[in-house]
């Protein structure tokens, strides 16, 4: 009996093991010789192991296959890592694989130098809002949230209107941490015509006008307690889909209707779901699209059996399987599309045509998503790079808690980190 | 509850191995005993106000999970950590219960974290009885999870002094071997565990701050010499931190992953060892900067002694009076080329030069006399060559040149330039008839494959064809093969 260690990321929670163990079924019946060992770790976790393993040379208790963010691909390989799957598969391809997260997979640049990591399941961010709000407030939501200036109105509008400040939020924060990551202010720096790292990527453009003023305008929706930070109780902050907030920000898409805690939250919130492009800061609509990549560890004793398993998880059914049982996608546009069809939570309560149409309006406008999303760019030391993002972050989230945030405080810091940042890249660029 | 108390001490008290997995059995007790949906531990950052997740037990899994809570100074969870509430309840969403995780020594106390127990399927509060037990539970996982935390610490002093030793052993064995700067560097890296290690030395004499080297985290050494910094304040920062200046507003930025330790030996500048975690941005642990800083003279010592080392290295390979190669790498040199000559079939030629009279040169005119003979000789030959050929001061007053790619036609054209440059040459001296001595030279010249096919027989041909010149009227070069035709 072989035993296989796999590390995941929590990707539903608690959920995580028990399904990661349903898709695992069928491999497990096809190889009984082979016994996997599930382990969740956090990102910060995973991270510092991997680091640790580099440095110690560790040998035992290696993981054979890894979950990681495709932003990690590119250190991970330059660290020398990773196994390159084309080695041990001179067949592989990413030809199936939804182009704009083929780069993530080899070195920095996308050269064609081998396939390190395979995109596993992938969000596609989009504006979630409840309909029965809009109708209330009388906002046409398809065309009132087409700006951020016009998002900002409804936000407005919104609290001005509620009768739970400090329960009820205008806008849900995705973010678990109570802080902002790079992925979540990414479409709004770039529909506001900026960049975060120069074309041929060896300087970050964090300080430049139009990523100043992407970023800001994120941050006013903090700053202006539209979007809690902190939870109540210390906890995580609710959430769209708790019933707590009218509009969210999010790249998955909720397997089942969520239970109804409160009062305000309808039983059939899932139908009173709509779905818009992320709205534009000044010139266009731009999305972020984040993959998560399976890879194998070079050290791994077992790279035979880790990498059928790997196959196992990025084939079709079994990739598409997966990314539904936990609201997430497929990395294929076909996948993508196909997510929406027959989900139960569309379907409960209406009458069948109209839950078809409610699966064409997400199915519409997540294609259209799709067209305008990117990822964040293929950088050798991305991985790195968003940590320093994140202490930056974590500066100015303090400020908006102590209510002393301004955006010559967001200017500043932002000089600061294109210098911390120029410095790693002139150093490993 | 005293019994269940002590279940959970004895429980917590035997061996783990690691904080991880004495948090995870701490939750599972408390969840089975205390009857709760789940059971969080976070631990508190008191520099960012932060409580991180450490671990979640639901169920029956226990699972890391990114959550993070930012303190807010008077808010009822900053009270708690401080020690200003015994625990923290909350009926809406769902029951939730925080106890502190605070240990208590016998003249002071420390904020660990917090425990949050939480009901999701049921609406039943906490009981005060499950309050009570819930906080004795946190305080006996806080004094468990500071031991481990103080035996950790522990762990990781004694590991610092071995590492000390170990550097101490290193530096001392840096003194005696080529490559000692990659041998402290590599030592540094491996020691702390570093993303990187790299070292700039001052080079006074070019008034410059030159990169040296640099270790990875994979021990991997790689040249900094393409770096090279004016010695002049302003200009870099490396180079104001080797000047004495502080550090500037950027390096504070980043001062918890990257450590600039200027080397000084006996109060002078001589560089910079500059220690990283900026790929992993991992902070750099107080306590290794401490040792790395309390360490710097050492490291200073042993860097500048491995300098001397490869500088003493360099003047052995050279004569000192003449700028030429010594025996030694030039016989290294040698093989090379005759294995290149083979390789390549590339013609090779061997000169061997003799000064001629030199001994009675010394005898009337002394030693110091003798020497600028040498010297004067070996200016000229160095002017009169190509890049690629190789001179060498064989021992007194011999001298072997290698003429790479050089056919027996070449090699006469060289040697017989240098006879008649040598015999142009006139040395001043006072005392002398005619205020200046005349030097000349004897040349014997062999080529490979002509001659001989290996560097022993080649130098031998080289030798008996200098032999025939000095045997016939010196002052002349000959090559081996019209020595054998006239002889």
């Amino acid at each position: 009996m072989r035993t296989l260690n796999f590390w995941v990321l929590p990707n539903s929670k608690f959920l995580t093991v028990p399904d990661l163990r349903e898709v695992l079924r069928d491999f497990l019946r096809e190889h009984p010789e082979i016994k996997i060992d599930i382990h969740v770790k956090t990102a910060g976790s995973l991270w510092r192991q991997l680091f640790s393993f580099l440095k110690t040379a560790q040998k035992q208790n290696l993981p054979d296959l890894i979950q990681i963010p495709d932003t990690w691909t590119p250190i991970l390989i330059h660290l020398g890592l990773l196994q390159d799957l084309s080695e041990i598969d001179s067949g592989i391809t990413l030809e199936r694989c939804w182009a704009p997260l083929r780069e993530h997979c080899s070195p920095q640049g996308g050269a064609a130098k081998g396939i390190y990591s395979l995109p596993w399941w992938m969000e596609l961010r989009v504006l979630y809002y409840r309909k029965d709000v809009m109708d209330r407030l009388e906002v046409d939501a398809q065309k009132d949230l087409e700006t951020w200036a016009g998002l900002k109105e409804v936000c407005q509008k919104i609290q001005k209107n509620t009768r739970r400040a400090g329960v009820f939020y205008p806008i849900a924060n995705s973010n678990s941490r109570e802080s902002v990551s790079l992925q979540d202010l990414a479409p709004c720096v770039w529909s506001a015509g900026g960049e975060l790292f120069s074309r041929d990527n060896t300087r970050s453009l964090f300080q430049r006008e139009e990523c100043i003023q992407g970023m800001s305008e994120y941050l006013q929706l903090l700053a202006s307690g539209w979007m809690p930070l902190l939870g109540k109780s210390g906890l995580v902050p609710k959430n769209l889909f708790d019933g707590f907030c009218a509009l969210q920000i999010w790249g998955r898409f909720p397997r089942t209707a969520p239970q109804a805690h409160h009062r305000d939250h309808s039983a059939s919130l899932i139908q009173n779901l709509g779905v818009t492009l992320i709205p534009k800061v000044s010139k266009q609509h731009h999305s972020v699209v984040s993959a998560q990549h399976l890879v194998l560890l070079k050290n791994s004793l077992h790279h035979e059996e880790a990498y059928s398993l790997l196959k196992y998880l990025v084939g079709s059914r079994n990739q598409e399987r997966y990314a539904n049982s936990i609201g997430a996608f497929p990395c294929t546009l076909e996948g993508l599309a196909g997510s929406f069809s027959g989900h139960s939570g569309l379907e409960r309560g209406r009458a069948k045509s109209q839950a078809h149409n409610q699966e064409d309006e997400f199915r519409e406008a997540f294609l259209k998503s799709a067209e305008i999303a990117k990822p964040l760019p293929s950088l050798m030391i991305l991985g790195s790079l968003e940590r320093i993002f994140d202490r930056t972050m974590e500066n100015l989230v303090r400020a908006i808690l102590r209510r002393n945030y301004n955006e010559a405080m967001l200017r500043k810091e932002l000089i600061h980190t294109a210098a911390e940042a120029d410095y790693i890249l002139s150093l490993y660029a | 509850m005293k019994e269940l108390l002590y279940h959970f001490h004895k429980e917590l008290n035997r061996p783990y191995d690691s904080l991880e997995d004495l948090s995870a059995r701490a939750l599972s007790l408390m969840a089975e005993h205390i009857r709760v949906d789940a059971v969080s531990s976070f631990l508190l950052n008191p520099q960012e106000l932060i409580l991180t997740m450490q671990l979640i037990l639901a169920g029956d899994q226990c699972l890391e999970m990114d959550e993070e809570i930012h303190l807010m100074e008077g808010s009822p969870l900053w009270q708690l950590t401080e020690g200003r509430k015994k625990f923290l309840l909350y009926h809406s969403p769902h029951p939730i219960l925080y106890v502190p995780l605070r240990w208590t020594g016998q003249n002071h106390t420390q904020a660990l974290g917090v425990l949050r127990l939480e009901r999701h399927t049921s609406s039943r509060a906490f009981t005060h009885r499950e309050k009570t037990l819930a906080q004795g539970f946190a305080e006996e996982l806080a004094q468990n999870l500071h031991q481990a935390g103080t035996d950790r610490k522990n762990r990781d002093q004694l590991e610092r002094v071995s590492t000390l030793t170990d550097l101490t052993e290193i530096f001392a064995t840096s003194l005696r071997v080529e490559d000692g700067l990659k041998l402290i560097l590599q030592g540094i890296q491996q020691h702390f565990s570093f993303d990187r290690v790299r070292l700039y030395l001052v080079d006074r004499q070019a008034q410059k701050l030159k990169g040296e080297l640099s270790a990875d985290m994979r021990g991997q050494i790689k040249s900094l010499s393409h770096e090279e910094i004016p010695m002049q304040p302003g200009v870099h920062r490396f180079v104001d931190l080797v000047l004495g200046s502080g550090p500037d507003p950027l390096m504070e930025r980043y001062k918890d992953t990257v450590l600039y330790l200027p080397l000084k030996v006996q109060g002078q500048s001589m560089g910079l060892l500059i220690v990283d975690n900026l790929l992993s941005q991992q902070s750099i642990a107080q306590e290794d900067v401490g040792l790395l800083r309390s360490f710097a003279g050492q490291i200073a010592l042993a860097v500048d002694n491995a300098r001397l080392f490869d500088e003493v290295q360099d003047l052995s390979l050279y004569d000192t009076l003449t700028q030429l190669p010594l025996r030694r790498y030039f016989l290294q040199r040698f093989q090379e080329e005759i294995y290149r000559s083979e390789r390549f079939n590339q013609p090779l030629a061997l000169l061997w030069m003799d000064i001629d009279y030199f001994k009675q040169i010394n005898d009337t005119y002394g030693h110091q006399l003798g020497d600028q003979v040498i010297k004067e000789v070996a200016r000229i030959i160095l002017r009169s060559l190509r890049k690629i050929d190789f001179p060498c001061r064989y021992g007194g007053d011999e001298i072997l040149i290698l003429l790479p790619q050089s056919k027996e036609e070449d090699a006469k054209a060289i040697g017989s330039r240098l006879v008649q440059e040598v015999r142009e040459m006139r040395l001043p001296v006072k005392f002398s008839k005619n205020q200046a001595i005349q030097v000349t030279v004897s040349l014997g010249i062999a080529t490979c494959p002509g001659d001989a096919r290996s560097l022993e027989e080649l130098m031998q041909k080289a030798d008996e064809a200098l032999y025939w010149v000095k045997s016939h009227g010196k002052d002349g070069a000959a090559l081996y093969r019209e020595t054998v035709q006239k002889a």
